[in-house]
C-alpha cells in the first residue's frame, strides 16, 4: 500500500492509500473518535458501517471512518476531549 | 444550498449489495446478457466474506475460490458501483424508483426488477462497559486485519458465541497478533452433541485448521460479566457459574452471531418474518427467492447461513428473475438451510441471559439508553414497540436501531412478548448521506 499523508485536527498523520480511515486513526494512537450524548468516549465498534460510532468529519462531510478509504491530503476532524 | 435534480437511470435489474450473493446474481445476469446495475455502499465489492486487500487473498476453500473468481470476472465494469448507498425506494405509476447516494450526489435508478442482497450485521449481548474504546465487534477486528492490514492491539481477548469468533481470532493471530483467550458462551457438551451432524467436509477442514492453532486457548461456557478501562488497556471479568476470571488485554472482541440487514428490502416493499433459527427477522420469500412485486432476496437477508448459502441463493434469485429454475441449486439450498438451522441453534444465547443484563448497561449506544430505562417501560405494561421507542428513544439514533433492535427483540421475547418488526422509513442511514440532516452536507 502506497504511503499517503492526511491531516487530523490540523496535525499530519501518515497513512496508507486505500486503507480505511478508522485504521489510520487507530495506528496514529487516536482512540476516541467521538462523544456520546452523555459525553462518553466512543471509538471504532462494528467496523462494517452499521453502528455509526466511528463518525468523523472528512473534507467537511460526516463519514463513517470504518468504510471510508483515506486519500492523500484528506482533512479530518475528530471530536476530542 | 440548492441541490441539482437527481439523475434518472433506467435498467432491467438493480442488485443491492455486492457481497458474494449479489456478485453471484450479477454473474448470472451477465452470462445471460441482461442489463443490470449492482450497487454497494462500501468502497469495494465482495461484502464481508471477500473483503481482502489484493496482496492478501486466501483461496483456502472452494467457496472462497469461487467468490474471488466472481470478483475477478466483474472487476472494473461500469455498471458496478461502489460507495453507493441505497437510501430510499419510492413507488409511483407501477414503477419503483430507488434512490442511491454516491459521492454526495443522488441518482434515481428505475429498475424493472430488484434483487436485494444486503447481507447481515453482528449481534451483541451487552455487558457493562461494552461501549468503551478498545471493545470492538469481532467483525471489526477481522475487517481491520483483512481490509486495512492493521491490528487493533498486540494482545486480544475474544468473547461471544459462534464459529466466527474462532475464524477472526485465527486471522488476527496469523497477521501477527496474540490471542489471550477465546471465551465461547455455549458449553462444550452442547456443541459436541449437535455440531458433528452439521459439519460437512469443507467446513470440518476449516474448523480443524483453526482449532489446531487455538484449541489450548479456548474456554467454553464463559460469559462476559463486565469490562473496564485500565489505562490504555481493557480489563475483562469473565464468569462461569460462580467462578470468575479476570484478563487484561489491548482489546476485547465480542460478537454473538449475525442478524439480517432487512431494511433495504423492507423499503422496497418486502415483508419480514421472525425466525430465530435463521438469525432473527428475515426477508420473506418463496422457494424461488421471489418476494413479489418484482423484488427478489438472496444471501444472509433470507436467513443466516454463511457464504456458501449466499453464493447458491444469488444464482437462484437471478435465475428466478429471468424466469428460470435450476433444481440442483434448489436442493443445494435446502441442505444449506438445514445447516443454517443447526448452527443458529447451537450458537444461540440462552434466553434468560437477556433478562440478566444489569440495569446500568447501555443498550442503545446512539442515545445512551440503558437497560433499566427499557425495563421500566416494559414493567409498566407497554404493548407496542412504538411506545417503547417514544418513551426511551431506542432505535431513534444515528444507526436507526441496527445495533439495539435485535437486542431489544431478544429481551422482549425472553419476557414473553411476541417479536414485532421495526417499521422502516427512508432515508436509510441519513447521517451519512447528509442530505436530510441539519448541519449535514451542503
Ligand atoms: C462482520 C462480518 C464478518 C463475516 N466474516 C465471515 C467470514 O470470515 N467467513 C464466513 O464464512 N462468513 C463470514 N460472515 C458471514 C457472512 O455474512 C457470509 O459468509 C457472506 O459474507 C454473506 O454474503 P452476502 O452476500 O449474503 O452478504 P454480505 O457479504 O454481507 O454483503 C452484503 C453487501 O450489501 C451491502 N449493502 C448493505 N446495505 C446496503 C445498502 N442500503 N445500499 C448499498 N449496499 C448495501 C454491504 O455493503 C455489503 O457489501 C461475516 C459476517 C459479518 C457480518
Ligand atoms: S464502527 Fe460502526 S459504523 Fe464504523
Amino acid at each position: 500500500m502506497k504511503p499517503v499523508t492526511i491531516k487530523v485536527n490540523g496535525k499530519s498523520v501518515r497513512a496508507r492509500e486505500g486503507e480505511m480511515l478508522a485504521a489510520a486513526l487507530l495506528r496514529a494512537g487516536i482512540r476516541v473518535f467521538r462523544r456520546s450524548p452523555q459525553g462518553q468516549p466512543r471509538s471504532l465498534f462494528c467496523g462494517m458501517g452499521t453502528c455509526f460510532e466511528c463518525l468523523v468529519k472528512a473534507d467537511g462531510r460526516w463519514v463513517r471512518s470504518c468504510i471510508t478509504p483515506v486519500k492523500e491530503g484528506m482533512e479530518v476532524e475528530v471530536e476530542e476531549g | 444550498m440548492k441541490r441539482a435534480k437527481p439523475q434518472e437511470i433506467k435498467t432491467k435489474a438493480l442488485i443491492i449489495g455486492g457481497g458474494i450473493a449479489g456478485l453471484a446474481a450479477a454473474t448470472v445476469l451477465e452470462d445471460h446478457g441482461e442489463d443490470y446495475i449492482l450497487v454497494d455502499e462500501y468502497p469495494f465489492m465482495g461484502g464481508q466474506y471477500l473483503r481482502h486487500r489484493e496482496e492478501y487473498i486466501p483461496r483456502d476453500t472452494e467457496t472462497r475460490k469461487q467468490g474471488f473468481a466472481l470478483l475477478e470476472k466483474l472487476k472494473g465494469k461500469e455498471n458496478i458501483w461502489t460507495s453507493s448507498l441505497v437510501f430510499g425506494c419510492y413507488n409511483g405509476n407501477g414503477e419503483k424508483a430507488v434512490a442511491v447516494s454516491k459521492d454526495g450526489r443522488v441518482f434515481l435508478i428505475k429498475p424493472e426488477k430488484i434483487i436485494v442482497a444486503t447481507g447481515a450485521r453482528e449481534k451483541f449481548l451487552p455487558f457493562p462497559g461494552w461501549t468503551l474504546p478498545g471493545i470492538l465487534s469481532v467483525g471489526a477486528v477481522q475487517a481491520l486485519v483483512k481490509t486495512s492490514g492493521t491490528l487493533p492491539g498486540k494482545e486480544g481477548i475474544f468473547a461471544g458465541t459462534g464459529p466466527f469468533l474462532l475464524a477472526a481470532a485465527y486471522e488476527y493471530e496469523k497477521a501477527g497478533g496474540r490471542v489471550l483467550g477465546i471465551f465461547e458462551l455455549n458449553p462444550l457438551a452442547k456443541l459436541l452433541k449437535f455440531l458433528p451432524h452439521a459439519l460437512d467436509k469443507e467446513k470440518f477442514k476449516e474448523a480443524l485448521r483453526y482449532l489446531r492453532l487455538l484449541w489450548s486457548r479456548m474456554k467454553f461456557g464463559w460469559k462476559v460479566e463486565r469490562a473496564e478501562a485500565e489505562g490504555e488497556k481493557i480489563k475483562v471479568v469473565m464468569s462461569k457459574g460462580r467462578a470468575r476470571k479476570t484478563l487484561v488485554g489491548d482489546f476485547l472482541a465480542t460478537g454473538y452471531g449475525f442478524s439480517p440487514n432487512t431494511e433495504a428490502a423492507q423499503i422496497c416493499g418486502c415483508e419480514v418474518e421472525y425466525k430465530p433459527e435463521l438469525g432473527g427477522f428475515v426477508v420473506k420469500t418463496g422457494e424461488d427467492l421471489n418476494c413479489g412485486d418484482g423484488v427478489y432476496a438472496c444471501g444472509e437477508v433470507t436467513g443466516i447461513g454463511g457464504a456458501r448459502k449466499s453464493l447458491i441463493e444469488g444464482k437462484i434469485a437471478a435465475l428466478s428473475l429471468l424466469g428460470k429454475k435450476d433444481e440442483k441449486l434448489l436442493n443445494q439450498r435446502k441442505r444449506e438451510l438445514a445447516f443454517a438451522r443447526s448452527l443458529n441453534f447451537v450458537f444461540s444465547v440462552p434466553r434468560d441471559l437477556w433478562k440478566k443484563i444489569p440495569d446500568d448497561t447501555i443498550i442503545c449506544r446512539c442515545e445512551d439508553v440503558r437497560m433499566g430505562d427499557i425495563k421500566k417501560v416494559v414493567e409498566e405494561g407497554f404493548s407496542f414497540l412504538r411506545e417503547l421507542k417514544e418513551t426511551t428513544r431506542i432505535t431513534m439514533g444515528n444507526c436507526q436501531g441496527r445495533t439495539c433492535f435485535p437486542i431489544v427483540t431478544e429481551y422482549l421475547r425472553a419476557m414473553g412478548k411476541k417479536p414485532e418488526p421495526m417499521s422502516i422509513r427512508p432515508p436509510l442511514k441519513p447521517v451519512e448521506t447528509g442530505i436530510f440532516v441539519e448541519g449535514g452536507e451542503t
